[in-house]
């Protein structure tokens, strides 16, 4: 006998896919995009930086930010307590 | 020392998003291992990361190599005393809790048929399985593992079920409770906590002492969850260190439940992205230690504490809230295991 996990569940993962979509989409662009190419795209911080035309340094300290920035807001929203 | 520390910090971001090279990757590493800032940095970065897993249909990058923040998590200090407090946390709730239940409360179904009364003596069969090795002294023959018995905990429990079955429910917790406060102080002995012990399955391979604390404070709390469930009192989940602890128990011993429950052939690895707090991304293969790694044939994304009700098979498979990405047949695999690290 288990216990279904039940709608609120469910409810509370999809609130969390789309509080990340929101906090994703509130980045500076120049950081959304870096992180799009690293992460969806799967390129190296290189590859980033050459996509771009911005310097290596650039493109780590744009990846960096972006990542700070999401994670202090996902802890805020009480995501990522 | 401080100019690597500068390099690292820089690095940390591409790091959490697997993109840098590898020779980037294993200085980083290297360098979480010897600094707690950092290694709280990076832990706070991979959980965005994990956070945008959650917003992914498709496979985020072919090029992961998965296992990056397990190594982070492997390089923490080991969680000895935090395991052990954790526990004794969890049997004064669950102590607490029985003391409040009204003779006819014991007599509740709690679930797999078995009164509040009768999981008390589960629990108690199971713990004294631990129990028992600490009190026997240290040295005992390596085992053959063909001949471990995985129906042991099972024949136990039952064994103890009818025990205690007629009697006064307040004997049963008292039972349990001295013998619970009887584990914990044999594991506050010096160098106790390193001691190789086995798990409830003894088929599982031997782990140090502080892991099967963790599978104490598991399944204590799981448990616990079980009579609140019943009484209708919310759920008072562990707190996120607890369930990192959890969560870094069902990692360790997952690709020993693949084996065992045969799914190693053919090798299938999985991605698993748990998000939430305790949250983290890694690779779940059956091959052992030092195989060639391969890709992950399946990526599947659930909620840490999710994993947890998982792992005590307390949630099914098929409707635990998850996402899963790649081959289906690798992602029932790994969820099935899971099921199986409780102690039903």
């Amino acid at each position: 006998m288990k216990r279904e996990a039940g709608f609120r569940l469910a409810a509370v993962a999809g609130s969390v896919a789309k509080s990340v979509q929101a906090a994703v989409d509130d980045l500076p662009a120049a950081q959304r995009e870096a992180i799009r190419l690293a992460y969806f795209d799967g390129q190296t911080y290189r590859q980033v930086a050459e996509t771009l035309g911005i310097p290596e340094g650039t493109a780590k300290s744009r990846l960096w930010l972006g990542l700070r920035r999401l994670a202090a807001r996902l802890q805020a929203e009480g995501i990522e307590a | 020392m401080n100019d690597g520390h500068a390099a690292v910090t820089e690095l940390l971001g591409a790091w959490a998003l697997h993109a840098c090279s590898v020779e980037e990757s294993a200085t980083v590493e290297d360098h979480l291992a010897g600094c707690p800032a950092c290694a709280a940095e990076a832990d706070r970065l991979g959980r965005a990361v994990a956070g945008l897993a959650t917003t992914v249909a498709v496979s985020p990058s072919a090029r992961l190599r998965g296992a990056v923040l397990a190594a982070a998590v492997a390089r923490r200090p080991a969680a000895g005393e935090e395991a052990s407090s954790g526990y004794a946390t969890w049997v004064d709730r669950f102590d607490t809790l029985l003391q409040s239940l009204t003779p006819a409360q014991w007599r509740e179904r709690v679930i797999h048929d078995l009164t509040v009364q009768d999981l008390v003596a589960h629990l108690i069969a199971t713990d004294e399985l631990l129990a028992a090795q600490l009190g026997a002294t240290d040295t005992e023959a390596p085992e053959d593992p063909a001949e471990l018995d995985g129906g042991l905990p099972a024949r136990r429990s039952a064994a103890a079920i009818g025990e205690h079955r007629g009697r006064p429910p307040e004997r049963t917790r008292a039972a349990w409770r001295a013998q619970a406060d009887r584990l914990l102080h044999d594991a506050g002995e010096p160098g106790s906590l390193d001691r190789e012990v086995r798990l409830a399955d003894p088929r599982l391979p031997r782990q140090p002492l502080r892991t099967a604390l963790v599978q104490r404070l598991f399944e204590t709390w799981i448990h616990t969850d079980d009579i609140r469930t019943v009484l209708g009192s919310p759920p008072d989940p562990p707190n996120e260190r607890q369930v990192a602890m959890i969560v870094a128990f069902g990692v360790r011993l997952l690709p020993a439940a693949l084996r065992l429950a045969g799914a190693d052939r053919p090798p299938r690895s999985a991605r698993l992205v748990l998000v939430g707090p305790a949250g983290g991304d890694w690779t779940i293969s059956p091959a052992v230690q030092g195989a060639p790694a391969r890709p992950p044939d399946a990526t599947v994304t659930m909620e840490a504490v999710e994993f947890c009700y998982l792992l005590g098979n307390r949630r099914d498979p098929d409707s635990v809230p998850h996402r899963v990405e790649g081959d289906p047949a690798a992602a029932a695999t790994l969820l099935r295991a899971a099921t199986t690290l409780g102690c039903d």
